[in-house]
């Protein structure tokens, strides 16, 4: 089990606030940034459901991501289940530049380097 | 939306049942966003000419490698404060959910000397397990029974007041049962002639528990109106 020192972003965290603020203020959802996740990474498997979905979780908990369930009726228009969209608040946006500033890496229960 | 083929059945079946007992509003949201994105992931899948089977596949591989990060999604959620209060309060949850876990591993460790006998050295493990497993029953019932004598404690069992008389009864059936099973287990090899006397008592206690539980689900089962055919198991 990996421990990490409080603040500290694990890999994958870091690779999906990288890839929602990318995106911008339009937000993505879910599956859209699995495939972006898998492109970006040049792996042919997409991240499973619950990781992706526990890291979304732990970072909206945190306050590094926002989301946002889509209007009801443009998915109704678009004939498809409802699109949960997340889009990078402020202080995702900052620990995002911090941590490629200081390049943190995943704290495996030592002190980092 | 299609949810068609093996991998969105088996995808859309396992965040129902992992969001089961779940808090609605949580359960709602998770069964939403997976429902989105298997829809999602086929729409992706058709454009990029992939078959229906190997799309199938790809749902599947992705809720079944993703289920060891959902169930510490639950734990998570179980162990959140206002829950760990709730669990206090209404103990019959965790201890159904012990119960479910230990019982198996116990039946294993009888049938583990006679039945299997390749397992044998496997079975002062499985002992090991058991008695931890009954042990923490005891402590969550032991917590739950003095968390309720403090003044905050009834503030968080609104959801438990909301349930049928019936529920209220098979929840405590349950717990009853889990607590029983418990105290039989940690008893069973000890030399202590109190613990020994304890499980040999605790064991009436498993089949008068069971048989309560039974006499309580019995009219839930027989009865033609669907909402009332749910099983609680301490919810």
């Amino acid at each position: 089990m990996a421990f990490r020192k409080a603040g500290t972003l694990l890999p994958l965290e870091r690779e999906i606030l990288d890839a929602v603020a990318g995106i911008g203020a339009h937000g993505i959802h879910g599956f859209a940034l699995a495939e972006k996740l898998a492109g970006e990474r040049s792996k042919r498997s997409l991240t499973s459901h619950g990781t992706l979905y526990k890291s979304l979780d732990r970072l909206r908990a945190r306050g590094l991501l926002m989301a946002e369930w889509e209007d009801a009726d443009d998915a109704v228009a678009a004939r498809r289940p409802r699109r949960r969209l997340y889009r990078i608040s402020p202080d995702g946006a900052v620990a995002l530049r911090e941590a490629q500033l200081t390049g943190h890496k995943l704290w495996l229960g030592e002190a980092p380097a | 939306m299609t949810s068609k083929g093996l991998g969105p059945r088996v995808a859309l079946a396992w965040v129902r049942l992992l969001t089961a007992t779940a808090p609605t509003e949580w359960a709602a949201e998770r069964r939403a966003e997976i429902t989105s994105d298997v829809y999602e992931q086929l729409q992706s899948a058709a454009t990029a000419g992939l078959t229906p089977r190997a799309a199938s596949l790809s749902v599947a591989g992705r809720s079944l490698r993703g289920m060891p990060a959902d169930l510490a999604w639950r734990l998570h959620l179980e162990l959140h404060p206002a829950r760990r209060r709730w669990h206090l309060t209404c103990a019959s949850t965790v201890l159904t959910f012990l119960f479910i876990v230990m019982a198996p591993i116990n039946l294993l460790a009888d049938l583990t000397p006679t039945r299997f006998p390749k397992l044998l050295p496997a079975d002062a493990a499985l002992w090991a397990i058991t008695t931890l497993l009954g042990w923490t029953v005891l402590a969550v019932a032991a917590a739950a029974a003095v968390y309720r004598l403090l003044p905050s404690a009834g503030r968080d069992n609104a959801g438990v007041l909301g349930l049928s008389l019936d529920a209220r009864l098979r929840r405590r059936a349950s717990a009853a049962l889990s607590i029983a099973w418990a105290a039989s287990a940690v008893g069973r090899f000890s030399a202590h002639p109190l613990l020994t006397r304890m499980s040999d008592a605790a064991w009436v206690g498993v089949g008068m528990a069971l048989a309560g539980y039974l006499l309580l689900l019995l009219p839930t089962l027989l009865t033609r109106h669907p909402s009332r055919r749910v099983l609680t198991l301490g919810r």
